[in-house]
């Protein structure tokens, strides 16, 4: 086995959380940022549909377009920010290692093949994950632009063209995510002969040294990637909840006279779909604000739907009149509506066991080097009710931080509550939602700082006792 | 392999702060196959004298000939290829792979060179080192004594012509102190390599051939 291959094994097996959590992290960027456009598309395909044949109903817009190229783009780049910085992450945790091996003699193209595959895997793995949702933008651009060359309604709310651009972008985002740790370590000296990771060009250099500028006493891309394992779930979850149940469709199938003839319909069909048994509703519209329509509108009872829709379809057959069946749609589209948000949901949780993991991970992390110099600061005399002190200090500012993350989740699920359409969540579900994550996030900070301190207490007795002994 | 320094020297430069002058216009010969020392007080520029012949650092100016080869000429793989090769690097503070086994680490250098080891060999260098039962070990797991004889393995498992030991003996006891100093004249009888070694440790002038003492930047002989 080469050196490189044996070397980047070893990485894999040795530190699986970490890969883990690289790949869990990056996956769920990608995730994030794609589910967001689908969401955005799903609402609005879903606010198209229940518009179906309402001659009210406009094309998308201009800004519309511009507003989800605008969206996809920021998400592009906070997705490669966020790459940037677990790979500069990684660099720096490396360098130590590869300054022993370039001392050993390994040259600077294995280690820079050493990098390539050391950091690639990850990244490829999370972009293979990620790669089905871009499959799947890229088949609604197909259906969008089909449906738009037969002339059909619009399917989608979003222009097909924007649909088009956005999958391309997606592609390439991924793909560019996928090669940036690949470019990151090509364009940096492997290591400083002090094995340190220090990038050669100005740009790297400057977001290198902010990254690991300390802000009361943690550095910047530690704090960055806590906010981003806070915030991956929390996007899922307001995903989640602006799904509500289509409104009840305002009519169940509908006839209209084709825009061309401009003439109101004629009253022998309003009277043929009156004698259709089952009938709640008839209404016979007209209007010319934005050309002329005119229609009619019908609402069946519940259990006799089915059969006037055939009926209404039968009449409507032969004639110059458009029969357009809502309710088939509207239920196709509420139905689509449930199954994406549960699958939104339980990507939110699998993200929360996730968001939960690394934050275990970057705590004992944390803990450990701060274990590490505490003590040194113990031998040289610093008092162990001090010590105690700092663990409390963690553990607190881990409990604000679980606090806040609670408010927010807290004031989305309530704002989703309030806007329109809305108490369709019931109150525990929401409680629940709001509350599990930081309560969870708490304990587990706790624990583990509680841990780390009785770890300090145990060893530093263990040390005393056989420093007596001797 | 012989060994010659001319006008070799060393400045670290520090932005704003004074530049460092760690290695000052040294000429040194160290004869193929000869032991030695080289004392000096903490800061005199031992260990960055040592790099500079390791291949780890570039010097500022002058020359490193290998056996009549300027070392210091050559390019940054040739000069990796030369230290995976030739050279036996014992560190100050042992720098094994954390997330390696100690067998790993020891034959760290064969895999690097590509060539298998085989396990006859390892026992026998593991056993002079009373390492023999640490080899599943990770190093976090080893007393500073242990992990520093495990570096010592490293450096010495591809019989490279050119060791080069930071205070090998800084953290051993009398006994294995004893034991080192015997296992690098066993290792000289074996094959005899160019060595130096770094120390503060006079025991170890036993076995040098020549005595230098780092002074103003460069080495001065010792007369013992
Ligand atoms: N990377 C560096 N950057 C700046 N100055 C350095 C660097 N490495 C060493 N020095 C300086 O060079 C001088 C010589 O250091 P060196 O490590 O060679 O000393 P030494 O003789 O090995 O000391 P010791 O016996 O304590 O190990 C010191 O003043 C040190 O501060
Ligand atoms: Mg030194």
């Amino acid at each position: 086995m080469s050196f490189t291959v044996f070397y980047a094994i070893r990485e894999m097996r040795r530190k699986p959380m970490r890969f883990a959590a690289t790949v869990l992290m990056i996956g769920a960027i990608f995730f994030c940022m794609t589910d967001l456009i689908l969401l955005l598309e799903s609402t609005s395909t879903a606010r198209a549909l229940a518009h179906a044949g309402d001659p009210t109903y406009t094309e998308p817009s201009r800004f519309h377009s511009a507003s989800f190229l605008l969206l996809l783009s920021t998400h592009m780049l906070l997705m490669l920010a966020g790459i940037a910085i677990l790979t500069d992450h990684k660099l720096r945790h490396d360098a130590e290692e590869h300054a022993v091996l370039r001392d050993l003699g390994v040259t600077k193209g294995r280690l820079m093949l050493l990098h390539t595959v050391e950091n690639s895997t990850a990244f490829l793995i999370a972009f293979s994950l990620s790669l089905p949702f871009s499959v799947w933008m890229m088949s609604h651009f197909v259906l969008s632009l089909n449906s738009k060359l037969q002339g059909q309604a619009l399917l989608f709310h979003i222009p097909y063209r924007a649909l088009g651009i956005s999958s391309a972008l997606l592609f390439l985002a991924e793909l560019l995510g996928s090669l940036l740790p690949f470019v990151l370590s090509r364009s940096a000296p492997i290591v400083s002969p002090h094995g340190t990771w220090d990038p050669t060009c100005a740009p790297l250099r400057m977001f290198h040294r902010l990254c690991h500028r300390r802000a009361r006493g943690k550095r910047v891309s530690d704090i960055a990637i806590l906010f981003v394992i806070q915030i991956l779930p929390l996007i899922f979850l307001i995903a989640a909840f602006s799904f509500r149940p289509l409104p009840e469709p305002p009519y169940d199938c509908a006839v209209h006279v084709n825009q061309t003839l401009k003439q109101p319909i004629p009253q022998s069909i309003p009277e043929k779909i009156g004698q259709i048994e089952g009938i709640r509703e008839l209404e016979v519209f007209e209007h010319s604000q934005k050309g002329y329509y005119s229609g009619i509108r019908v609402k069946f009872e519940e259990e006799l739907r089915e059969a006037g829709i055939a009926a209404v379809s039968a009449i409507t057959e032969n004639t110059p009149y458009d029969f357009i069946d809502t309710y088939h749609r509207a239920q196709q589209a509420s139905w689509k509506n449930t199954a994406h948000r549960q699958l939104l949901l339980l990507l939110a949780a699998v993200l929360f066991g996730a968001a939960l993991l690394l934050l275990a991970l970057i705590l004992l992390s944390t803990l450990q080097r701060h274990g590490d110099s505490l003590e040194i600061l113990y031998t040289l005399g610093l008092p162990k009710r001090e010590i105690d002190r700092f663990f409390r200090r963690e553990t607190l500012s881990l409990l604000l931080c679980s606090g806040a993350l609670a408010f927010a989740i807290a004031a989305v699920c309530f704002a989703a509550m309030e806007t329109e359409g809305g108490g369709t969540l019931p109150l525990t579900d929401i409680l629940a939602a709001a509350l599990v994550h930081p309560i969870l996030q708490c304990l587990l900070g706790a624990l583990l700082s509680h841990t780390a301190q009785r770890q300090f207490t145990d060893r530093h007795l263990r040390h005393n006792h056989t420093l007596g002994r001797e | 392999m012989e060994i010659i320094c001319e006008n070799l020297t060393k400045i670290y430069r520090q932005g704003d702060r004074e530049d460092v002058t760690a290695v000052n216009d040294c000429a040194w010969h160290l004869p193929t196959g000869s032991i030695t020392v080289l004392l000096g007080v903490s800061g005199s520029g031992k260990s960055t004298l040592l790099r500079l012949l390791g291949l780890q650092e570039q010097p500022t100016s002058g020359r490193i000939l290998f056996d009549g080869e300027d070392v210091t000429a050559l390019d940054e793989s040739a000069r990796a290829r030369l230290r995976a090769h030739r050279i036996g690097f014992i560190h100050q503070n042992y720098r094994l792979i954390p997330m390696l086994s100690v067998e790993e680490n020891i034959l760290l250098p064969r895999r690097i060179i590509g060539q298998r080891c085989d396990e006859e060999e390892l026992k026998k260098l593991a056993a002079l080192l009373h390492i023999e039962n640490k080899l599943a070990n990770f190093p976090a797991s080893l007393s500073g004594g242990q992990q520093q004889r495990v570096a010592i393995a490293r450096a010495l498992i591809n019989h490279p012509p050119l060791i080069l030991a930071d205070e090998p003996t800084g953290n051993l006891d009398s006994g294995t102190k004893q034991d080192m100093i015997e296992l690098f004249s066993k290792v000289h009888q074996l094959y005899s390599p160019t060595v130096v070694i770094v120390t503060h440790d006079h025991a170890l002038t036993a076995i040098a051939d020549q005595v230098y003492q780092m002074e103003n930047g460069h080495p001065i002989l010792r007369t013992r």
